[in-house]
């Protein structure tokens, strides 16, 4: 049998069929694999006792319920506030796309947000759902009740690729649509104008509100692992190029790198989170990003 | 330029090849979709101009590739001189070439407009120095000859015979050596070849296949004569020019010896310079450069014939080489030949001789480079004719020097009438004819006064002189003419004892001599220009005065009878060289000759005190008294021609068949053997090669013997090889070849013939395309796994 934690990897989470078990498999594989509490100190309320285990901090340690017991339990908590968190997911053509044919940027980001959701409902967070493309798609309100995740998993399983990316518009409806302060987690290839996008985030930023750029690229897009001649056509665009893969990979890898690094530098700056993630990387990255902003509110 | 096999260039169809897997063979890159395509872009842009360049240039270098082995499996040819213009142009080329690829990528990866330019004009100037000189060395160069191998070749083989190609060397002669590489030579001509084979017999064509030419190479035989190259190589261009196939060769086997191209250019460097392309002039050099030889130099005997019982005094020089560093002994030595009239015989197919004895020997130290003459001395001589052979101790590689050969004739004098009335006079005479007899012997000389020849038996002298004659009877007149139809010599010297032109006039003496009409010429006796000038100096009256200056000037004549005009079958033998009046004439009549000197020698001492001439003057007056005794051994026949000769030299002995036979057998050194006939008084025996006695053997009322001898001149036995410079000057720079091996000819020839490969020079280009290409593959296929 599989264990849990296995979960994480997203290859093996794409093998279950069934979004909410996926989400759940993979939070769950998160939470297990997660050996000192990092709700530690966080402002939770607590829920309930459990075991102590190897490796959970004395300090957690509940010795009243030992007192009466004579066994070592520590308490769990649960947060006392609720953080209002949107799941922005970019649904243009290029987020469709995978070379090994396994799993999709989409996929992936659907598989993210599906266990963020599922995490976030667990805290009693409220959270909705925002997609875009060129502009705002279609989107699920934030709810804290068990019943927003089946529906922001059905809407997870419907989403379909649309056209061309147009992020700093999108962003600046969300911005607009926005009233209270909240967690945007953003996942999209950042396939779009630059400048515009970072502007726009800057502006979200401003707004008040906390964000976390989850950069998904396909493993394809980092390592580049073509070989021989060829002919790389842009989905969104159509457009195309020959190139001789040896050539261009040393160069292409450093440009990915050197952009990856600038986002990173200037959203930092901007105290927005960047995650850069691949297709092929564990969720739990990405899902450890976010308990560390959940934590730092 | 010419290609061996041309049918081969066909194959530079090839050549579309790469052009067409250029444009049309290159695989379709594969279609990815790749969304972050931006990405590719910012770094990929200047890379794809660059891969195109590549890709072109890799096309280039196929191209070339591909050409430049067409091109040398094709085995193309250019002719020598202009091996060295293709490699310079070749080297430009590849400069044209590289400084095209260095614009070409400036253009491509839009360099500034000044380095863009400067390449440019660059490669645009060199491809146009490279084409200029291309066309100006294949339009102006030596076109190639027949480029079919089989094609036949009117060849002409010289062979240097001289003396010094019986060197010997590796055990082997120069001679044999030539005889080796000439058959190896001819061997290497296709069948259909007209071949001829010039070695000194006269050729009028190349008649010859090369196997027959290859036998009479074997007979071919080094002489003892200089051979004179040149005039060889004259005959071998006109015959070559006669065929009329086109490839016309022309060997010549020689050790280069200086003496063998010593003869007349004959603007021969002009004759060559005219065909250098037509005819290939190939020297092969048999000559080894280091050598060493002994000699022994000319001979000089005092004289080549003697009378009965005196000795023949010999000198002879003897050379000792250079080079060597200590003084060495070489003992020289002189054997005489028995008189046998049994020999000489050739038996067995060997030349039986008649035993030889040493009769003298002398030993010399000798300096390396430093020369002595040596003396020897034979025994007193018999009559007869007497071989001589002196031989030197000391081996070395060059035999023909170290022996010499000598005949020397022994005659017993001929009873002589001298009529004189001055005693004097007839003593001087008397010694010059018996030379050799004893004070008290004059039994061979009979001397008279004018008035007792009425009491004297002419037929008893075979050579009588009258001296001085005033006058003489129609009786005796006629006894005397009668004599000398007979056979007898008749000596007359005009003197004062006719008194006067008209005293002589119709005296029956004037039967006797060469005019009727006789003329006193005087001189002044202070002109010293008015003196003897001999007009035929082959004349065997002079043979003792030899090619030497004779000092005539010294010996002015003031008073001399004139005898003009002179009857038929008369010859002048002397002038006076003021106004050419006849001094010494000689008439034939009948089977013998009167010989008359117009003014008298010895001079008589006249109480008046008129000098006649100067002749007899002087402390050493041997011009006239060698010039007496030719007379004196002419009129008695003991003058038969030379008998010692030089290789090469026209063999004629005096043979009057009233004393000698009309037929002999002619033995030959090895051992060689002939019959020879006289004519006309002479026997004419042609040239030969071979030095040593010759023997002649007759039968005229029992055997006689006669001969001669040859030798090799010191002169053309000399070893000092002829200057690459000289030849340059002779035949002209480039208009012969010279080597000294079988492959040295093969290469030389083939040069010649064929051309230079170049295949060499193109398989060096097709090596440093291969890995161009391979690098520039490489770094276009380079997979990693």
């Amino acid at each position: 049998m599989v264990a849990v934690e296995q979960y994480l990897k997203p290859e093996l989470a794409a093998q279950i069929k069934r979004l909410d078990l996926r989400a759940k498999m993979v939070v769950r594989g998160f939470l297990q694999g997660l050996h000192a509490s990092p709700f530690h100190g966080f402002s939770v309320e607590f829920s309930e006792h459990r075991r102590y285990a190897h490796g959970d901090d004395p300090k957690d340690i509940d010795w009243v319920a030992y007192a009466k017991t004579g066994k070592y339990y520590v308490k769990k908590f649960e947060s006392e506030t609720n953080l209002t968190g949107y799941l922005a997911i970019d649904l243009s053509k290029s987020m469709d796309y995978t070379y090994r044919q396994q799993l999709t940027k989409l996929d992936y980001s659907i598989c993210l947000a599906a266990a963020l959701s599922y995490l976030m409902i667990q805290q009693q967070d409220p959270v909705g759902l925002i997609t875009f493309d060129t502009k705002l798609g279609a989107s699920v309100p934030p709810r804290s009740r068990r019943s927003q995740l089946p529906t922001i998993l059905s809407h997870l399983t419907k989403l379909q690729v649309a056209g061309e990316t147009d992020l700093a518009s999108s962003i600046n409806q969300l911005a607009a649509m926005l009233r209270h302060r909240s967690l945007i987690m953003l996942m999209s290839d950042l396939l779009t104008d630059e400048k515009s996008m970072l502007n726009s985030l800057r502006n979200l930023r401003f707004a008040g509100h906390d964000i976390i750029v989850f950069h998904v690229l396909d493993e394809a897009e980092v390592t580049f692992p073509f070989q021989g001649m060829v002919q790389l056509r842009d989905p969104e665009t159509g457009a195309s190029q020959s190139v001789r893969a040896a050539d261009a990979a040393e160069d292409y890898r450093q440009t990915v790198a050197s952009i990856r690094a600038r986002y990173d530098k200037e959203l930092t700056e901007s105290r927005i989170d960047y995650v850069p993630l691949d297709t092929s990387q564990p969720y739990d990255k990405a899902l450890m990003e976010y308990l560390l902003r959940r934590r730092g509110r | 330029m010419s290609f061996l096999h041309l049918s081969v260039l066909a194959g530079l169809a090839v050549l579309s090849v790469p052009v067409i897997l250029h444009l049309y063979g290159q695989r379709e890159p594969q279609l990815v979709d790749f969304p972050a395509l931006r990405f590719v872009r910012q770094t990929t842009q200047e890379k794809a101009s660059s891969w195109r360049l590549r890709h072109f240039l890799l096309m280039l270098l196929r191209i070339l590739l591909l050409a430049a082995i067409v091109l040398a499996v094709a085995r193309p040819r250019v002719h020598s001189a202009m091996l060295g213009g293709i490699i310079g142009i070749s080297l430009v080329g590849v400069c044209a070439f590289l400084a095209s690829i260095v614009a070409l990528v400036a253009i491509v990866t839009n360099r500034s407009r000044g380095a863009r330019l400067v390449a440019s004009l660059t490669a645009l100037l060199l491809w146009c120095i490279t084409l200029w000189w291309g066309a100006a060395t294949i339009a102006g160069g030596p076109s190639m000859p027949n480029t079919d191998q089989g094609s036949p070749v009117a060849a002409a083989i010289i062979f240097d015979n001289g003396p010094t190609m019986q060197y010997r060397f590796n055990n082997k002669l120069r001679m044999e050596a030539a005889q080796e590489m000439g058959e190896w030579i001819l061997e290497q001509l296709p069948i259909e070849s007209q071949v001829g084979i010039i070695s000194g017999v006269p050729i009028n064509a190349l008649s010859l296949d090369p196997a027959s030419a290859k036998k009479q190479l074997k007979l071919t035989q080094a002489g003892a004569a200089r051979v004179d190259l040149l005039s060889r190589l004259r005959i071998a261009l006109e015959l070559v020019q006669k065929s009329e196939l086109e490839r016309k060769e022309i060997y010549i086997l020689t050790d280069l010896s200086a003496v063998s191209w010593s003869g007349t250019p004959s603007e021969l460097s002009e004759i060559l310079t005219e065909y250098p392309d037509e005819v290939l002039v190939q020297i092969i050099d048999l000559g080894s450069v280091d050598s060493s030889n002994w000699q022994l130099g000319d001979l000089t005997c005092d004289l080549e014939s003697v009378t009965v019982g005196t000795d023949a005094r010999i000198q002879v020089p003897v050379v000792c080489p250079a080079g060597g560093s200590e003084t060495e002994n070489v003992t020289v030595e002189l054997l005489q030949e028995e008189q046998d009239p049994r020999l000489p015989i050739i038996r067995n197919e060997k030349l039986e001789t008649p035993q030889q004895h040493v009769v003298d020997r002398k030993v010399v130290s000798l300096q390396p480079g430093a020369s002595s003459v040596v003396e020897l001395t034979s025994k007193p001589l018999e009559e007869g004719t007497h071989h001589f052979e002196i031989r030197m101790s000391k081996a070395d590689p060059l035999t023909l020097d170290n022996t010499r050969y000598l005949t020397v004739l022994a005659n017993r004098p001929q009873p002589t009438l001298i009529v004189a009335d001055d005693a004097d006079l007839a003593r001087n005479l008397q010694f010059i004819v018996n030379i050799n007899a004893a004070d008290n012997d004059d039994s061979a000389v009979q001397i008279i006064r004018y008035s007792q020849l009425n009491q004297v038996q002419f037929s008893l002298y075979p050579v009588i002189c009258l001296c001085d004659p005033p006058g003489l009877s129609a009786e005796i007149s006629a006894q005397l003419d009668q004599q000398v139809e007979n056979g007898s010599g008749l000596l007359v010297i005009l003197g004062s004892g006719i008194r006067s032109a008209q005293s002589i006039a119709g005296n029956p003496l004037t039967d006797l001599l060469p005019s009727k009409n006789l003329q006193l010429k005087q001189y002044p006796s202070e002109d010293t220009a008015t003196i003897l000038q001999v007009v035929a100096p082959s004349h065997s009256i002079f043979r003792m005065l030899g090619q030497a200056d004779v000092p005539w000037v010294d010996f002015p004549i003031q008073r001399a009878w004139d005898l003009e005009p002179l009857v038929e079958d008369t010859q002048v033998l002397c002038r006076l060289s003021r106004d050419a009046t006849p001094v010494l004439i000689v008439q034939q009549r009948q089977r013998g000759q009167i010989v008359t000197l117009t003014t008298p020698i010895p001079a008589p001492l006249e109480t008046d005190s008129t000098v006649w001439n100067m002749l007899w003057s002087g402390r050493d007056p041997w011009p006239a008294w060698a010039l007496l005794t030719g007379v004196f051994r002419t009129l008695s026949g003991t003058q038969t021609g030379h008998v010692n000769y030089l290789a090469g030299e026209p063999i004629s002995l005096n043979n009057p068949t009233t004393k000698w036979p009309s037929r002999y057998d002619l033995f030959s050194p090895p051992a060689q053997y002939r019959r020879v006939e006289s004519s006309a008084g002479w026997l004419g025996l042609g040239t030969v090669e071979q030095p040593g006695n010759y023997r002649l053997r007759g039968q005229l009322g029992g055997p006689v013997l006669r001969g001669f001898s040859v030798n090799a001149s010191l002169a053309d036995s000399q070893l000092q090889r002829i200057e690459k410079t000289q030849l340059n000057e002779l035949l002209g720079a480039n208009n012969f070849r010279i080597a000294t091996n079988r492959d040295d000819v093969e290469s030389s020839v083939g040069q010649a013939r064929f051309g230079r490969e170049l295949f060499p020079l193109l398989m060096l280009f097709v090596a440093g395309l291969f890995l161009a290409e391979q690098f520039m593959s490489n770094r276009f296929y380079q997979l990693k796994f």
